[in-house]
């Protein structure tokens, strides 16, 4: 046998080999974090502010003017008390659902224009099938109504989960509808499954083929709740 | 031994080995280039590597950028493997050539992640699936394994240009066709709208994709009947 086919060769190949690329890999990642990390931030702003206001042809630095012009950061606590001293854009919302419900601390952004009419914009975050989902919801300042929605996935399935981010009919469908009923309970948003269902202000189409990434989606929704204390004190 | 003598003796031999090495762009290293581009089309004559060309085409721009992804794992990935040919053990063979085709993509998709983080979005699996990508385990095995780090270089530089080849000749149907737009600009001046033209919804489906291969294979084989048989 030659000195390539022994055993003790093949072996010591293998770790050598894998101990060095393992090397460069992590050498590049750590090179190219900040970049990635600069790149999550400006995406993130532009969800926030899209939902409020237009950001077409803004480069990075015009973004980021207009948000720390126009946003206001607010940080609640699970009984809806506002919490000095801990920004919202740098919560790890994934973090905080890990804990227990009373210990959350939750972020929410705060919008005002110029007739004085206000945005709540809110991150949620839920998992869909393969991993996590995200929506960016902008509520009117009754904490009910939907004005807009931006929904981010990490890696759904093109042409299936993912429509919840590419497909416009998914997202505009949710403008107009309320967290809130008529009594003032709270009711959430369902999704129901499939397309061409009967709608109420409560209710709306889930993606055809995708039932898991819908389900995923409700229960984001359902994560409003976190914010009723807050938006209840708002009210008195 | 004098110092005339061995150079007298010395000169035949090393003029031999001159002659016995090829220039870096000898016309069989240029043909392991343009080759791929026709005769021997990844895509469209050893039809592989046919589902990314179907997913990542509905815009010019992502299919630019996967042509450029491919094309770098490809030449080095090839380049890799042919330098290493000889120490590779048989037995981890396929496992080595798979985790030196890994790491690569991860490069790619870290590096786009830093410098084209929207594309990087629209990309995100794709850029995952050249490591399934038969076009590249394909041309490590029948070429890398058993040829020299240039022409294995060269090789991998051939079959992603190929590939990329029609990639964008397929993106740029849809593009048009589909959307009316090439590279995110508009095309299709707004007067073609006005009276009744439509974009052609279809061409946003993979489905359309196959079509326009299809037809590429057509015209290929059609010009060189030499093919008609090959696969």
């Amino acid at each position: 046998m030659s000195k390539v086919e022994t055993n003790s060769y093949t072996f010591g190949y293998a770790m050598v080999f894998t101990a060095t690329i393992a090397v460069i890999l992590a050498l590049v990642a750590t090179v190219m974090k900040p970049m990635q990390e600069q790149n999550r931030e400006h995406a993130k702003r532009v969800s926030i502010l899209s939902t409020v206001t237009g950001v077409d042809g803004a480069d990075k630095g015009e973004i980021q003017v207009m948000f720390d012009e126009k946003i206001e950061q607010i940080v609640i606590d699970a009984e809806g008390n506002i919490l000095e001293g801990v920004n919202a854009f740098d919560l790890d919302v994934a973090k905080e659902y890990k804990k227990d419900a009373p210990d959350r601390h939750l972020p929410l952004y705060l919008f005002e224009d110029v007739s004085g009419e206000k945005t709540y914009v809110i991150p949620l975050r839920g998992s869909g099938l393969w991993g996590w989902i995200s929506v960016f919801l902008a509520l009117e300042d009754d904490g009910s109504t939907i004005k807009a929605t931006v929904f981010e996935h990490e890696t759904e399935t093109p042409g299936l989960g993912a429509e919840i981010k590419d497909a416009p009919w998914f997202r505009e469908q949710f403008v107009g509808k309320k967290f809130f009923n008529a009594a003032g309970e709270y009711v959430s948003i369902d999704v129901l499954k499939g397309r061409g269902n009967s709608l109420t202000e409560h209710t709306v189409d889930g993606v055809s083929g995708s039932t898991i990434t819908s389900r995923g989606v409700a229960a984001m929704l359902q994560r409003l709740q976190g914010y009723e204390q807050y938006f209840n004190s708002l009210k008195s | 031994m004098s110092d005339s003598q061995t150079s007298v003796a010395s000169a035949p031999i090393a003029q031999a080995k001159v002659q016995a090495k090829e220039a870096l762009f000898s016309k069989k290293n240029r043909r392991l280039v343009t080759d791929p581009l026709f005769e021997n089309n990844p895509i469209t004559v050893q039809v592989l590597g046919v589902c990314s060309a179907l997913a990542v085409t509905t815009q010019l721009r992502p299919a630019f950028v996967m042509t450029l992804s491919v094309i770098f794992v490809l030449a080095l990935s090839n380049l890799v493997t042919s330098l290493l040919r000889k120490t590779i053990p048989s037995r981890v063979r396929m496992i080595v050539q798979l985790t030196i085709i890994a790491s690569l993509v991860t490069i790619v998709d870290q590096f786009l992640r830093a410098f084209a983080y929207d594309v990087s979005l629209q990309l995100s699996v794709y850029i995952g699936l050249i490591i399934t990508n038969c076009i590249v385990m394909g041309r490590l095995e029948a070429f890398a394994m058993a040829n020299k780090p240039w022409k294995s270089f060269l090789d991998g530089v051939g079959n992603g240009l190929g590939y990329g080849a029609i990639l964008i000749a397929v993106a740029f149907f849809r593009e048009l066709l589909g959307a009316g737009k090439l590279f995110g600009v508009q095309v299709v001046p707004q007067f073609m709208y006005d009276i009744g033209y439509v974009d052609n919804g279809i061409m946003l489906t993979s489905a359309a994709a196959m079509f326009v291969i299809a037809v590429l294979i057509w015209i290929q084989r059609s010009r060189n009947p030499g093919l008609v048989d090959v696969s």
